[in-house]
């Protein structure tokens, strides 16, 4: 069968597609990361962040830092996107680390492509001594798997 | 129909050899159903690492650093693969306590498990390993998963058993915390309708 071009899809004029072709977006992955420092130990550090507004939704998540060690043996965090938690307080940062056993495309926790809404994320971290480290100012980082809308 | 997964944290302490805790775990009105369990433990002690670790390996040398400063308190280092060690020899993981969960409804105990702490053979048949760079949980660690269950959400009160065991292994008094993370799903549609007649 012979393809017809028809009224509604002219070969040369792009101007007049129609709207559904208009309308889809370009959409590109990208990787955002946030970073929040802990100076003192045994202690609380709140931070919020902002995604822009092109973001679409949030794929997933990873916690790394400047001192992997410690943030394995004495982080846990609360961590709420939107005003809707997704990790209690005291959930252990351990859990959202991946090391490098792990495929780089494969270490993100996988958040299933949450709307971000307003875009706040709001970050809890809490330091607790375990006795296996000697504290140490370090650098923890939120790494966020994001759809963004070219 | 949209779910949703959630997660609750109940924190259970142990300080005594070969304590027992029961406690409870409470599941919110809105759980559908519980999807997963994942346990995760906390050292509290300043002791813990030089039981297990002093012990568990026996190259440690653990006597000497005591016996050189027997009045200093310090956590004692764990010992890394040696430069031209061959890394395929196994270690047993150190078991740390037993958990037990029970609903209160047809499932009944629904979860028995070990718990270990970390992976004690991380850095098996890894040739990488240089007298600067070991592999450790924090480098080379796997990505975790909880443990799948289907157990009906039903249940107000989750009823739990933990039992430790590597204090009663080491014969001495060792405090930890276990997390024990409860996942569970909820029907995000049914949250809405909910709203919707509370407040028309």
């Amino acid at each position: 069968m012979r393809f017809k071009v028809g009224k509604n899809y002219p070969s040369s004029d792009s101007s007049a597609l129609p709207r559904k072709l208009k309308q889809t977006k370009m959409l590109k992955p990208v990787r955002k990361r946030f970073d929040l420092a802990v100076a003192a130990a045994n202690a609380t550090v709140s931070q919020t962040f902002e995604l822009e507004k092109t973001v679409m939704s949030i794929k997933g998540l990873l916690l790394t830092s400047s001192m992997d060690d410690m943030l394995y043996f004495r982080g846990s965090q609360r961590i709420e996107i939107n005003k809707d938690e997704i990790f209690p307080e005291g959930y252990e940062s351990k859990l959202l680390m991946s090391g490098i056993n792990v495929s780089p495309n494969k270490r993100y926790y996988d958040l299933g492509g949450m709307k971000p809404g307003s875009g706040i994320i709001k970050m809890d971290f809490t330091d607790a001594d375990d006795g296996r480290t000697v504290f140490a100012p370090y650098r923890v980082s939120l790494y966020l798997d994001c759809i963004m809308d070219e | 129909m949209i779910m949703k997964e959630r997660v609750i944290i109940k924190q259970v302490s142990i300080t005594k050899r070969g304590e027992t805790q029961y406690f409870q775990i409470r599941l919110p009105r809105d759980a559908e159903h519980i999807i997963g369990i994942e346990t995760g433990i906390c050292r509290t002690g300043k002791g813990f690492s030089e039981y297990v670790h002093g012990r568990a390996y026996a190259a440690a040398p653990v006597a000497v650093i005591a016996a050189a400063a027997p009045a200093i308190k310090v956590p004692v280092p764990v010992p890394g693969p040696q430069a031209g060690h061959f890394p395929v020899g196994f270690r047993r993981n150190i078991l740390i306590g037993e958990l037990k969960l029970q609903s209160q409804e047809k499932a009944n105990v629904f979860f028995s498990d070990d718990v270990f702490e970390s992976d004690q053979n991380i850095g098996f048949a890894d040739y990488s390993a240089t007298r600067f760079f070991s592999p450790s949980q924090w480098t080379h660690e796997f990505k975790r998963f909880e443990e799948k269950v289907v157990v009906n959400g039903v249940t107000t009160l989750i009823g739990g058993y933990f039992k430790d065991r590597i204090g009663e292994r080491f014969k001495t008094n060792l405090s930890y915390t276990v997390n024990v993370y409860v996942w569970y799903e909820v029907n995000e549609e049914k949250e809405t309708k909910d709203d919707d007649r509370l407040c028309p």
